[in-house]
């Protein structure tokens, strides 16, 4: 009588396999934020793929396969990395790591992150800076400053935005669109030491 | 280049110029801390001759400021030069704090950090700019720098060029940045304060500090804001 009768369960693909080991899912920023304070938190447990394992088998990509994967985006110099040298290209190009040089991208944009710092001239179609660059600055097309920019050098471009909090110790000089700028203008960082030099030849 | 020199168009009257142009009302948003500035109205006169003017702003860098210099054909360049004064002020004081016991633990003196400052700031060779936004710059500057900022700024300037300053009559209630809404309007920011304001100036001693200038003209605001225009 106080048998519980056998119900039927629903059926799934998992129960007829061996249990998975509990497998913690990585916690994104997004999923933390929707999270209710007063909820307690529960681990998160994902459940195995009901399609049997692939067996390992290397992979060999096509001609094809890779020239669209470097095709498919721009490239990243990430946090961490260290680049000293010139860059030139046609891709576009974000910057999240220390570059020091030149770098020459004439039909791409080149994006400065947050942690990115640059120590080098840079000219290409676009550019967009939110981290920290010595150096000049000339675009064919746009320049963003970011509001955690700081630049110092010279801007050069037919068009610029400059966002509240941004930082820029250069002169900004403004081409017309599509004009490939010349050399950046003055005036150009004369060392103390030379100016005191010009200056005593004057008195002299 | 002097006031008396510079002929002014004779046909530009009050309601004329309200005509033209939109006023700060309509410019900037109806919260906006404008005040009207005629300084920046002299300022602007004195450069508007000269073809493709430099003009340096010692503020940061606002888009509108920017704008408003480029849509005319003035070249136009920016350094914040009192957040670069605390970040090197920052950065001394952390190499002072990592130094080794007894070593570079000596007071320095407030000459020495100036030069070393302006090794670094502020580096335009002479004859570079028509005209100067210095902003209320002066006042927060201490007593050793400031001289030596102006030598600096004097020889920057080209002959007959102009520095826009302003002055607090009092110490201000707090700290603002400043941007260009029209060629007559100046919109005040309330920003965190990045420097103490050093002192208040009197008037002999504003015009002491600018003693290398050859004219001077002041301008005081409603807010008692004295608005002093040197030209070199």
């Amino acid at each position: 009588m106080w048998r519980k009768p056998n119900e039927a369960k629903p059926s799934s693909p998992a129960s007829n396999t061996p249990a998975p080991a509990p497998m913690k899912l990585q916690e994104t920023p997004q999923a933390a934020s929707m999270k209710s304070p007063s909820v307690s938190a529960t681990p998160v447990v994902a459940v195995a793929p009901s399609t049997p394992a692939v067996p390992d088998v290397p992979v060999v990509a096509s001609p094809a396969h890779v020239s669209a994967l470097m095709n498919a985006g721009p490239s990243t110099i990430s946090a961490g990395l260290k680049i000293r040298g010139e860059i030139t290209g046609t891709s576009d190009l974000i910057i999240d790591g220390d570059t020091q040089g030149k770098i020459r991208l004439t039909n791409g944009c080149v994006t400065v992150g947050p942690n990115g710092r640059v120590t080098a001239d840079i000219d290409a179609r676009d550019i967009v800076i939110n981290g920290t660059v010595q150096g000049n600055l000339k675009a064919s097309g746009s320049v963003r400053l970011g509001p955690s920019s700081h630049v110092e050098g010279s801007v050069l471009t037919p068009r610029i935005g400059i966002d509240d909090g941004a930082r820029l110790r250069g002169n900004v000089e403004m081409t017309r669109l599509g004009e490939t700028p010349s050399a950046a203008p003055e005036p150009a960082k004369v060392p103390a030491a030379v100016r005191v030099a010009v200056a005593n030849a004057r008195e002299e | 280049m002097n006031w008396t020199a510079k002929a002014r168009a004779a046909t530009t009257s009050a309601v004329a110029v309200a005509r033209a142009k939109p006023g700060p009302v309509a410019s900037v948003a109806p919260n906006a801390n404008v005040r009207a500035s005629n300084g920046l109205k002299e300022f602007l006169w004195l450069i508007s001759d000269i073809e493709r003017a430099r003009v340096l702003d010692l503020g940061p860098v606002w888009q509108s400021t920017i704008n408003f210099f480029i849509e005319r054909g003035y070249r136009i360049s920016t350094e914040d030069l009192l957040r670069s004064w605390k970040d090197f002020l920052a950065t001394e004081e952390e190499h002072l704090r990592q130094a080794p016991v007894g070593e570079g633990g000596e007071r320095i003196s407030q000459t020495a950090l100036a030069d070393k400052f302006l090794e670094t700031a502020l580096q335009y060779p002479e004859d570079s700019y028509h005209g100067i936004l210095a902003w209320d710059l002066f006042d927060y500057l201490d007593g050793e720098l400031l001289p030596r900022v102006m030598q600096r700024l004097y020889k920057m300037l080209c002959a007959g060029g102009s520095v826009l300053a302003q002055f607090h009559s009092r110490a201000p209630e707090r700290f603002h940045r400043y941007r260009l809404v029209d060629k007559q309007t100046i919109e005040l920011l309330p920003a965190p304060t990045i420097a103490v304001h050093a002192r208040v100036f009197q008037n002999r001693e504003i015009l002491d500090i600018f003693g290398q200038f050859r004219t001077s003209k002041t301008f005081v605001g409603r807010d008692q804001v004295r608005e002093a225009l040197f030209l070199k």
